[in-house]
């Protein structure tokens, strides 16, 4: 099987994909990340990272309705696919793991002082 | 639903649409606008403007843009492959067509190559000067007495005033020959051996200031600041010195015995420049102060450099001011004015033929003419090429339908014979390069210059050009071919288009009447120098010889060794005399009287004496020639040609005329008086009008030793004389020439001119011929069977000739008379520069003209006579 490694960015829009399920398109998950990660996300970085994703099989897009506010252009919904919410899982599975790995006096911080 | 709400910038969109993957365009462009149209209610339009040309900025990157990894890529090689196989094959299939338009294009290619190359030359001189744009040439045009002349040199004192009075002047050099003005040529000795070199220069210490030639030793400014210094080439340096430091060594110029201590070495000159020099003399003490103060005569080169190359004309509009402050007094007391000539540096080697000249320049006129000639010689050779395809066209309309069936495009089909013409064109290019170098050693003796053929730079663009052409040459069959419609092309109905045998005919006149005009201007050429070197120039210009005299040995006893030679067998007559014809003459200002009255006139002079009329041949038309030995010929007589008798109002007779020469000390008027008119002759190029000419007697003087020879025994005589004059051992050999090929060497441009148009002439036609040849076979080849049925019917074998020739004939006429007319304006512009004209005759033309049309209809008789007697059942039979 192919490494399933997800980058930073990536889990984000996937999370945020996830989050909008069925309302994800370009606008809705740049704000929704704006808002949860209160950062600032470029049409460019955010549509490379959906394209790659979409690539590599984690998200699969429709084409949606064009509104009088996109000047009649369509949206492209995006959701997860099985494989991206494997790849998901997988993502937050290792991390759980490295969390518990970490001993805990390592992060009683108070004490080692 | 476009009109509701703002817009983003319209441009950056479009350059957004334009760069961005298809398959995301849309969705990206919605996501702009309504993110645009929130940020213009949130931010207001201007804030939202700047986002958005970030926003844009940052898509600008590979995910996005179009070509994507995940485009199709087809791969075009394969195609490529096939292009060329079958190119190949075609090529081959038509043997014969591809030897003669292979032969034809790559005849035509090698020879522009050459003139090219001759052309880039001509116009690369000067180019080395890094500020060649600053520096100018000064010359004067004078009026004096109604005697007009153009000098390429003006008086010493100029230059120097010139820096002094205008500030855009920011130096002067001054520049002449070292034995006279035009005249660079002198022996150097230097450890008893001599050297002789033809390009030694007086020139003024600034002269490396003005030229930025870089000097190898010494500095720029302190090299030819002293008296008797002198800065050679780094090639003489070599031949003189060999390894030796030639700095402070002395040399000697063994015409005049002075020596010159050597304080620099500058880098060799290239040979394209109008001064080349090998050798600079510092202008410092080298003449009597008195003559560089005179501002009339006594001219020196001068040249210029300027603040910045615009200045010129500004220098223009203050010279009247200056002609008034420093030289008007000198001139109004002749009757004369002068005007200052500004020339560009660059413009000197191709434009500039003013009187005196360093050396002999180049011609625009000529250069102009062969690049015309070259270009057209690629045209028609290219020519040829279309015309062929043209007419195979209809064969190949088969092949081109299967492939549309199959699935080609209009495009895949053009660029299949875009790449059968560059192959073509490749290959023509290769048989050109070849040809160039054979014929390269050649065609430097005929041009007289000396460039690398190979010269990467030249072949590169030569390159660019031919394949730029074949381009363009395969532009029109492409799209023709096409065209073609299918099922026209599968049922093989060949009916020919009638656009492109319109287009086919018109080819053939275009082609022909360019090179009838080539061969009918080469005509006009041939027949004016003809003209020019065998017209009666007044005098008997054979067998003359002339002996130039410039060692001091040889000068003291001129008159003895003409006696010598005199009694030689075989010599007719002998004269010493300072000119000679065939060279240019000074000019004078002479006070003519007539009727009492004094005016100015000009004139040119020849000191000569009394055997010179004999021996040159002149005729007496009025009064005597000198006497020999007369002591009062030599102080007060003068004898005129008609012109001047003209000129000078002496219609009545100018026999005892009188020239107003100056008051002697005890103020009474000294004159010279008029002896006699010889009849008008040419002293040199029938360029020019014959002008006044006044002989003085200089008894038993001079440096030119005139012989005249009896009959054709050169030989003996110039051996005979030579062993003479070697006998008193002189350093510097007499050097000889007929007189007669002196004169004719006026005309190097013409002649060489003439022979490059040779040249030419013969190739345009033969290509012309060819692509004609060509395309007649051709037609042939497709109405054979017809010929057939109609020899079948009865048709004779003339009767099928002239069903060839008819056509062939019309377009050749048709082309003629274009030509004619426009040969006759060309050759009436080229002949302008003649005071002296010939044009040929009707009858001549006519018979040009037939020629060409016998030439090219012969050629073609052998094919057209094939299928004339052809058997028709062998063409008829196949169906």
């Amino acid at each position: 099987m192919k490494r399933t490694q997800l980058g930073e960015f990536e889990e984000v829009v996937m999370l945020a994909v996830g989050i909008l399920f069925g309302e994800a398109y370009g606008i809705s998950i740049k704000k929704e990340i704006e808002a949860r990660l209160s950062r600032n996300v470029s049409v460019g970085a955010l549509q490379t990272a959906l394209k790659r994703l979409e690539s590599k099989g984690y998200l699969k897009s429709t084409e949606g309705e064009g509104t009088p506010e996109r000047a009649g252009r369509p949206r492209k919904y995006f959701t997860i696919t099985m494989h991206g919410k494997n790849a998901l899982e997988a993502a937050r599975d290792t991390r759980n793991a490295m969390w518990d790995a970490i001993p805990p006096v390592a992060l009683d911080l108070k004490t080692q002082d | 639903m476009e009109g509701q709400g703002p817009q983003p910038p319209r441009l950056l969109m479009r350059i957004f649409l334009w760069f961005c993957h298809e398959e995301l365009r849309k969705y990206i462009e919605g996501d702009l606008i309504e993110l645009y149209r929130e940020r213009v209610e949130m931010l207001g339009r201007f804030k939202a403007n700047g986002r958005f040309i970030i926003d844009v900025c940052l898509l600008f990157r590979p995910g996005i843009i179009g070509f994507s990894k995940n485009t199709y890529t087809s791969n075009p090689f394969g195609m490529y492959k096939n292009h060329v196989k079958v190119g190949v094959r075609n090529l081959w299939k038509d043997r014969f067509y591809t030897t003669i338009n292979l032969f034809g294009l790559s005849i035509g290619l090698s020879f522009s190559y050459l003139v090219l190359l001759l052309v880039n030359y001509e116009f690369s001189f000067e180019n080395f000067y890094e500020e060649k744009d600053h520096i100018y040439r000064l010359g004067v045009h004078y009026n004096i007495g109604g005697q007009e002349d153009s000098y390429s040199n003006v008086p010493r004192p100029m230059g120097p005033a010139f820096k002094e009075e205008f500030p855009e002047v920011v130096e002067y050099t001054r520049v002449a020959g070292v034995n006279g003005l035009s005249t660079h040529t002198s022996n150097l000795k230097y450890d008893e051996q001599y050297f002789l070199s033809e390009k030694i220069f007086v020139a003024d210490s600034s002269f490396f200031n003005v030229f930025d030639t870089r000097l190898i030793r010494g500095e720029k400014s302190t090299v030819l600041n002293r008296p008797y210094t002198i800065v050679l080439s780094e090639r003489l340096a070599k031949t003189i010195f060999g390894e030796d430091d030639p700095i402070g060594q002395e040399i000697e110029t063994v015409e005049d015995e002075r020596k010159f201590e050597v304080t620099g070495i500058f880098e060799d000159v290239p040979a394209n420049t109008h001064l080349p020099y090998d050798a600079i003399i510092s202008f410092y003490n080298y003449y009597d102060d008195e003559i560089n103060t005179f501002w009339y005569g006594r001219h020196v080169y001068t040249y210029i450099r300027l603040q910045s190359p615009g200045q010129a004309e500004r220098l223009m509009e203050k010279y009247p001011a200056f002609y008034e402050k420093y030289m008007a007094s000198d001139y109004e007391e002749v009757n004369g004015k002068a005007d200052l000539i500004l020339q560009p540096l660059k413009d000197i080697h191709l434009k500039s033929d003013l009187t005196w000249e360093a050396n002999k320049n180049g011609n625009l006129t000529g250069v102009l003419i062969l690049l015309a000639i070259g270009f057209f010689l690629v045209v028609i050779a290219e020519v040829n090429y279309l015309n062929l395809s043209l007419a195979r066209s209809s064969l190949r309309k088969k092949e081109i339908s299967v492939r549309k069936v199959i699935g080609a495009t209009k495009s895949n089909i053009s660029g299949q014979f875009v790449v059968e013409t560059m192959l073509f064109t490749a290959l023509a290019f290769c048989v050109s390069v070849v040809i160039v170098r054979l014929v390269y050693a050649e065609f430097l003796s005929l041009s007289g210059v000396d460039v690398l053929p190979f010269a990467t730079e030249h072949v590169l663009i030569f390159g660019l050009l031919t394949f730029g052409l074949g381009l363009l040459v395969s532009i029109y069959p492409s799209v023709i071919l096409s065209g073609v419609r299918l099922v026209e092309g599968l049922k093989g109905r060949s009916k020919k288009s009638r656009a492109s045998g319109r287009l086919q005919r018109m080819l053939v006149i275009f082609q022909f009447t360019i090179s009838t005009i080539v061969i009918l201007f080469t005509f006009v050429v041939k027949n004016q120098l003809d003209y020019v070197t065998h017209k009666d120039l007044g005098f008997d210009k054979e067998n003359l010889l002339v002996f130039e005299l410039e060692d001091s040995v040889l000068l003291k006893r001129g008159g003895l060794l003409r006696e010598q030679i005199q009694e030689l067998a075989g010599v007719k007559a002998t004269s010493l005399a300072y000119n000679r014809p065939g060279v240019d003459l000074n000019h004078l200002i002479l006070n003519v009287e007539n009727e009492g009255e004094i005016s100015s006139f000009g004139s040119q002079f020849m000191g000569v004496d009394h055997a010179f009329q004999n021996t040159v041949g002149l005729e007496l038309v009025e009064g005597r020639a000198f006497i020999k030995g007369s002591e009062a010929d030599a102080e007060v007589a003068v004898m005129i040609n008609e012109t001047a008798k003209a000129k000078f109002g002496w219609q009545d007779g100018a026999e005892g005329k009188r020239l107003f020469v100056g008051r002697d000390e005890n103020g009474n008027p000294d004159y010279l008086t008029t002896i006699g008119v010889f009849k008008d002759f040419n002293i040199g190029s029938l360029h020019s009008d014959i002008e006044p000419i006044v002989l003085f007697f200089v008894p038993s003087e001079g440096d030119q030793l005139l012989v005249r020879l009896s009959s054709d025994n050169q030989e003996t005589v110039v051996a005979q004389v030579n062993q003479m004059l070697s006998d008193y051992n002189p350093k510097i050999p007499a050097k000889h020439h007929l007189l007669e090929s002196e004169l004719d060497r006026l005309y190097q441009d013409e002649s060489r001119l003439s022979k490059s148009m040779t040249y030419l002439s013969a190739l345009t036609i033969i290509i012309s011929v060819l692509g004609f040849v060509g395309l007649l076979s051709f037609s042939i080849a497709q109405r054979e069977k017809e010929i057939g049925i109609r020899k079948v019917l009865g048709a004779r074998v003339s009767s099928v000739t002239m069903l060839f020739y008819k056509d062939l004939l019309v377009l050749i006429l048709i082309a003629q008379v274009i030509a004619v007319p426009v040969n006759y304006f060309i050759s009436q512009k080229w002949l302008n520069s003649f005071q002296y004209q010939s044009f040929p005759g009707l009858f001549d033309f006519a018979i040009v003209l037939v020629a060409i049309v016998l030439l090219s209809l012969g050629t073609m008789a052998f094919q057209i006579v094939r299928v004339a007697f052809m058997n028709p059942a062998k063409v008829i039979k196949d169906d």
